[in-house]
């Protein structure tokens, strides 16, 4: 979909899954223009934004697709996963169901990119501390037992938004110049975002992302 | 309480809230956002909140102009929230305890804005000559809807090519809801259901608001929502107001949709508890802007529950679709919350001839997978630099258009350009979503042909939508009527069905709301 450009960046397709309301548009609202109001419409069918992610070392071309959660809209889903490099599958930690409904999520991408994706698994909205269903510990154990990466956020109060992102970006493949052994590339970033999971592990309101 | 105290209060309100926020609204009744409000606090609000409820009728296309090109900008108060207070939530006018009073306009009727900001005079003179033609406009319209619109139906069977005309030319604003009531088929409905809406909703239909105190919001996930079996037969009667006194039988234009379900067993089925959750969830985020909908507690969103629920009970088969609250908050805007169910039902669900939202709406969403498909092959045809432009690029219609037809661009475009386009689309059904669509890609295909993948996807995305638009929304309709399409969206409907439909159809399970736990 890029060929046609001239730009040198590289590019990547991120798509944000996830129950109705758990917080995707506001994740992506966080990160893009690092706001947060409570008048989001919901999201029907697909809202497409890009921005461009400047690193140490490398600079890259982020697109994100957001999409509608409601089950209804699952046909269209695979349209959307296509190409993508990265699936954000987004629960709200308020909502078990929205937690038990993420493996179906994953799923849904493992069926149309098999192994090309990285996954993520982000339980949003921390900053609601006494309405938690769903305990970290929760989180982080799913996470393993299904091979995806895991970290909590609060898009309301800004909370492991950048930190989330980062991670995505450092676990994106290099960019397309670079040849590198893909297999021992997935296993540098498996390392590196486990540490990184530690870190952001235990998340007391205090903690604020300090980037 | 007549609509427009009830947007007066709903302004202290919010007033209250935030009286360092002055509220501004556009003249739908959309807060306008002041990021650093200059101008003094809640009196000042209120002041504004008041002239608009005084500046009364002045709603017609000429405003959307004038508005779009930023000469009421300057103007304070009244031009810029004034004609708020026409729009969505009166549309059936100041004065108008009556529901009657719909067909003779609201509070002064054709009395067009005393209080009207004073313009350059060339732009007077082509004011005057726009209120004449609106004001004549109006009387025609008043006469072919007779009282409590019985007599739309027997002018279409008579005079349908100039019904058809009238309704493109746009229909008044003030007579907005009547006619869409009218032109759907949503009153014939209604008179042959009477009763129903009253058990299919939540809670006794609420006008009078006796005992009305539970809302939709704390109605607790529905489960308590048990729909009174034999609720009143009055209770639908207040609703209804003057529409069911007209003389009965009066058979409306549009055909009634093809699939009116087993109704009256649906009313006694309580609702699955996920599709409770499942609107709840959107009941905040549907127009959450707009001064009738903004308010959790709000009669916008307890009138947008009730009717959302009872959708569901009538038609199981849908029950609720993301974007269905967007359709039905613009009807809510115009009508009674029972008018605006029979009207859902009929108009933008049912259509006319059967060509209506509801097979977008059926699990798999067959009908929006078919759309997009018919709409791609039509911008082969309309638009081929664009389309190719399109093609090369990997944009599919179903990255940016579901929305469009999902919603019959109620979330995407903005409220001046939708009420005309909506005017046709519940005479015409469907196909003024193919035409309208076409037409903002024909308008814009200059601009959007030269970019690449990012920039065209973004320029098309709901949020962009508005500047691709030409300032005057009937520029929009009138490029979008000079395409014909039905013979083509026959010949891709036949195309689709045969080949990759035929293949799509019915793989995808029944789509359930996704969540039982709800965070209170």
């Amino acid at each position: 979909m890029s060929g046609t450009t001239t730009s040198p960046l590289a590019k990547y397709k991120l798509v944000f899954l996830g129950d109705q309301s758990v917080g995707k548009t506001s994740i992506i609202t966080r990160f893009m223009y690092d706001k947060f109001d409570n008048t989001y419409q919901a999201t029907i069918g697909i809202d497409f934004l890009s921005k461009t992610m400047y690193l140490e070392d490398r600079t890259v071309r982020l697109q994100l697709w957001d999409t509608a959660g409601q089950e209804r809209f699952r046909s269209l889903i695979p349209s959307y996963i296509r190409d993508s490099s990265v699936a954000v599958v987004v629960y709200d930690i308020t909502n078990r169901q929205s937690f038990l409904n993420t493996a179906r999520w994953i799923q849904e991408v493992r069926t149309e990119r098999g192994n090309d994706v990285i996954i993520f698994l982000v339980g949003n909205k921390t900053d609601l501390i006494d309405k938690r269903q769903v305990s970290i510990e929760e989180g982080d154990a799913k996470a393993r037992e299904l091979n995806v990466h895991f970290i909590e956020t609060s898009a309301k109060a800004g909370l492991n938004i950048k930190a989330l992102f980062r991670k995505i970006a450092a676990s994106l493949p290099g960019m397309e110049s670079v040849t590198q052994n893909k297999q021992e590339q997935m296993e540098e970033v498996k390392l590196t975002t486990s540490t990184v999971t530690l870190d952001a592990k235990p998340p007391p309101p205090a903690s604020t992302c300090s980037c | 309480m007549t609509e427009t105290a009830v947007l007066l209060s709903l302004a202290q309100t919010y007033v209250q809230q935030h009286p360092q926020r002055p509220l501004r609204l556009d003249r739908h009744g959309f807060i306008i956002r002041t990021p650093n409000s200059s101008d003094g606090g809640g009196g000042a609000a209120a002041a504004a909140a008041a002239a608009a409820a005084s500046c009364g009728a002045n709603g017609d296309a000429a405003d959307a102009e004038r508005a779009a090109s930023g000469a009421s900008a300057s103007t304070s108060g009244c031009a810029a929230a004034g004609n708020a207070v026409v729009h969505p939530l009166t549309g059936r006018g100041a004065g108008g305890a009556s529901k009657k009073d719909r067909g003779a306009g609201p509070g002064g009727g054709g009395g067009a804005g005393p209080a009207e900001p004073g313009g350059l005079p060339a732009s007077r003179r082509h004011r005057r000559a726009q209120e004449e033609q609106a004001v004549g406009r109006l009387r025609k319209w008043r006469k072919m809807l007779g009282p409590g619109g019985g007599g739309l139906a027997s002018y279409g069977r008579r005079r349908a090519a100039k019904l058809k005309r009238r309704v493109r030319k746009g229909i008044p604003e003030q007579l907005r809801g009547l006619a869409w009531f009218a032109l759907s088929g949503g009153r014939k409905l209604m008179l042959e259901h009477p009763g129903l809406y009253a058990a299919l909703s939540a809670e006794p239909v609420p006008p009078a608001g006796s005992g009305a105190g539970a809302t939709g919001a704390s109605a607790g996930g529905g489960s308590d929502a048990g729909p009174p079996p034999s609720s009143p037969p009055q209770a639908a009667g207040a609703a209804a107001g003057p529409v069911s006194q007209p003389p009965a039988g009066a058979a409306p234009v549009a055909s009634a949709p093809a699939a009116p379900p087993q109704a009256a067993a649906a009313a006694a089925v309580d609702l699955d508890p996920d599709v409770v959750t499942s609107i709840m969830r959107d009941l905040n985020r549907t127009f959450p802007t707009h001064i009738f909908f903004m308010d959790r507690q709000g009669p916008g969103q307890r009138a947008l529950f009730n009717v959302l629920t009872a959708y569901a009970r009538y038609d199981p088969g849908v029950g609720y679709v993301q974007g269905m609250g967007f359709v039905a908050a613009v009807l809510l805007l115009y009508l009674a919350p029972e008018e605006a169910f029979w009207t859902l039902v009929a108009g933008p669900l049912g259509g006319p001839g059967g060509e209506g939202l509801r097979p977008l709406y059926l699990a798999g969403m067959p009908g929006l997978h078919r759309c997009c498909y018919q709409f791609k092959g039509l911008l082969r045809d309309a638009v081929p630099r664009l389309a190719a432009r399109m093609e090369r690029e990997g944009v599919e219609p179903l990255f940016f258009a579901t929305h469009w037809f999902n919603t019959a661009f109620a979330y995407s475009l903005p409220f001046s350009h939708l009420l005309p386009v909506w005017d046709v689309f519940l005479a015409e059904g469907l196909k003024t979503v193919f035409r309208v669509g076409l037409a903002v890609l024909q308008l814009a295909e200059s601009r959007l042909v030269v970019l690449p993948f990012e920039a065209l996807l973004e320029s098309l995305s709901a949020k962009n939508l508005p500047r691709l638009l030409p300032a005057d929304p009937r520029v929009l309709l009138r490029r979008a009527l000079r395409n014909s399409v039905s013979e083509r969206l026959a010949a891709l409907r036949r195309e689709w069905e045969a080949g990759p439909g035929a293949a799509k159809g019915g793989s995808v399970g029944r789509g359930r709301a996704g969540s039982a736990a709800r965070g209170k």
